[in-house]
């Protein structure tokens, strides 16, 4: 975890002047009348890892949908590279590698032949690169390029879709959820990849509900729900400086205080046991934990999880 | 996939094509006994029939009786065509793929539009290549080339008009499962209508059916079409395609 969060951060201790990938300003999306995202304000700054989080239907795709092109927004606006994702589109995506959920592809084709359309559509790129690209990845993610897309596995499919969309070294790479069907060592092996492109300059947006992936890759994230971004902080900040997981055994039972201190949260009392989130100054909660018969204490960092479900209970 | 189907249909009208090539010889030694048989018919058959007395007999004539079978045809496959090329991609979901690519919406609908053109001109060129072979084969009389080309063209009228109408369908209604079952219904309608349009005689009916847009018969009697027709004809072919692309243009690709 500490490697993947040190990688992240490279922009940062080079102290270079960041500029943004991907900016929106109130992206707006509705279908219909029913509400796909409202007002969604990103910025993605250039060699980050991004990550974006959030439950199915919290509007994770639809921004992702109208950042290709794939959705019109209702209102608002979309930059990335500076250009406007509604009119620059096609010069956009030629630095783009953007892998779906779910992968559909011409199940009648072969897969190299499916790669090499994909590499066709790249104009500006080196048809010799993408090529050497595609061999080099195929045979990292152990992937037959002469088999049938109709005859391959779901897993074997998400690789295709990895590869069609690393193969032209994209300056920014898109994955919405892009793990599933893919077994722990792939995953792990993805993930490599994707350090790998970071450093290689790729700027990445990584969107999940497996907030694990998340914490192990990204070095800042997004949490949105209902359509709206209700938190954009970085990870480190988020995990182990903000709060801290606290657990107290204590001899006697509990002061009443305690509930009214400003700063805990997810608060559980069980007889003398007592656990809460702690965000604030960490001196102020162990005066007054030591004021307390304590019998024992534990200060923990607190998993993303329950994070997330914190910010879930208290913006409700 | 397009390939496929293209060379599926131009086998099946070229079979249907060689059975009528096959019949016309016979067909004109015996003119006098099939006069006399067409005489006896009631005067509402023969006209939803329109086979138009003894022209029938001389090539051009005989190809004019026999097309609405192969526009018929001709119908179904281009109508099949035109819901299939926005369709197939929505169906396999193979859209996120394609719209995700460095290419703009217009150059996809426009590759896809042109791909289609090629394959009905194709079709119109090999089926007229192989008819006009067929008669040269059968040694057939009276053949006028023109009065030949014109008939034949209405062929490849008939699939452009039902490419623009199966386009626009497709666009307005989106995912459509039942491609040929939609195709037929509306074709066959179309086609009917424009039958009972001959037996009542009602001149609005053959605005409506492309079927009698040209009557065929007045084109071997006089080689020319009626301008209002063709001109409804060009509306609807170009109106289909505009429409199609800005719908195509603006659509929504949901997940």
């Amino acid at each position: 975890m500490h490697n993947g969060v040190a990688t992240c951060y490279k922009a940062e201790y080079n102290e270079t002047i960041m500029t943004n990938i991907i900016s929106t300003k109130d992206l707006t999306k509705y279908y219909g009348k029913s509400r796909g995202i409202e007002d969604v304000n990103l910025e993605v700054e250039e060699g980050e890892i991004f990550g974006f989080i959030g439950p199915n239907g919290a509007g994770k795709s639809t921004t992702i949908r109208t950042l290709l092109g794939l959705l019109k927004p209702t209102s608002g606006s979309a930059t990335i590279f500076g250009k406007d994702v509604v009119h620059d589109g096609p010069k956009i995506r030629e630095e783009i590698g953007y892998l779906p959920s779910e992968v559909f592809y011409y199940d009648n084709m072969r897969v190299i032949d499916l790669l090499r359309y994909s590499a066709s559509f790249y104009r500006t790129k080196s048809r010799k690169e993408i090529e050497d690209r595609m061999h080099v990845l195929a045979h990292l993610l152990d992937l037959d390029l002469n088999k049938k897309i109709d005859d391959l596995s779901y897993g074997n499919k998400k690789k295709v879709g990895i590869i069609q969309g690393l193969q032209h070294s994209p300056k920014l790479i898109i994955l919405d959820e892009p793990t599933g069907g893919l077994d722990p060592l792939m995953q792990q092996t993805f993930f490599d990849l994707l350090r790998e492109e970071n450093k290689r300059g790729a700027t990445i947006l990584f969107s999940s509900h497996i907030l694990s992936e998340v914490q192990k890759l990204c070095d800042r994230v997004a949490i949105i729900k209902e359509g709206q971004i209700i938190k954009v902080e970085r990870m480190d900040d988020l995990r182990r400086n903000s709060y801290a997981k606290i657990r107290l055994e204590l001899a006697a039972p509990i002061n009443k205080t305690w509930l009214k201190l400003p700063g805990i949260s997810n608060l559980e009392v069980n007889g003398r046991h007592i656990s809460f989130l702690y965000k604030g100054d960490i001196n102020t909660i162990t005066k007054l934990a030591v004021s307390m018969k304590l019998v024992s204490i534990w200060i923990e960092e607190p998993e993303l999880e329950e994070i997330f479900m914190h910010y879930y209970k208290t913006e409700d | 996939m397009l390939r496929g189907t293209f060379i599926v249909w131009l086998l099946s009208l070229l079979a249907l094509a060689t059975i009528y090539l096959s019949v016309y010889p016979a067909f004109a030694k015996d003119a006098d006994v099939v006069t006399q048989a067409l005489a006896h018919l009631p005067p509402a058959v023969k006209q939803a029939m329109g086979t138009g007395g003894f022209q029938i007999f001389s090539f051009p004539g005989f190809i004019a009786n026999v097309l609405p079978i192969l526009l018929l045809a001709g119908g179904i496959q281009t109508m099949n065509m035109g819901i299939t090329l926005a369709n197939r991609d929505l169906l396999s979901q193979t859209t996120d793929f394609l719209i995700s690519k460095p290419v703009g919406r217009s150059r996809i609908f426009l590759q896809k539009l042109l791909a289609h053109l090629t394959v009905i001109l194709a079709t119109s060129a090999i089926l007229i290549g192989y008819i006009y072979a067929g008669s040269q084969v059968g040694k057939a009389e009276d053949f006028s080339m023109q009065t030949f080309l014109m008939i034949m063209a209405v062929f490849t009228g008939i699939q452009l008009w039902f490419l623009a109408v199966g386009m626009t369908v497709s666009a307005l209604v989106g995912r459509i499962r039942a491609v040929v079952g939609v195709s037929m219904a509306v074709v066959f309608g179309l086609f009917v209508l424009g039958l009972f349009g001959s037996v009542i005689g009602d001149e609005a009916i053959r605005y409506i059916s492309p079927f009698k847009y040209v009557d065929l018969l007045e084109v071997v009697k006089s080689q020319t079409y009626e301008l209002s027709h063709i001109v409804v004809w060009a509306a609807i072919v170009i109106l289909g395609f505009v429409l199609s692309w800005i719908i195509y243009k603006r659509r929504d690709v949901r997940a």
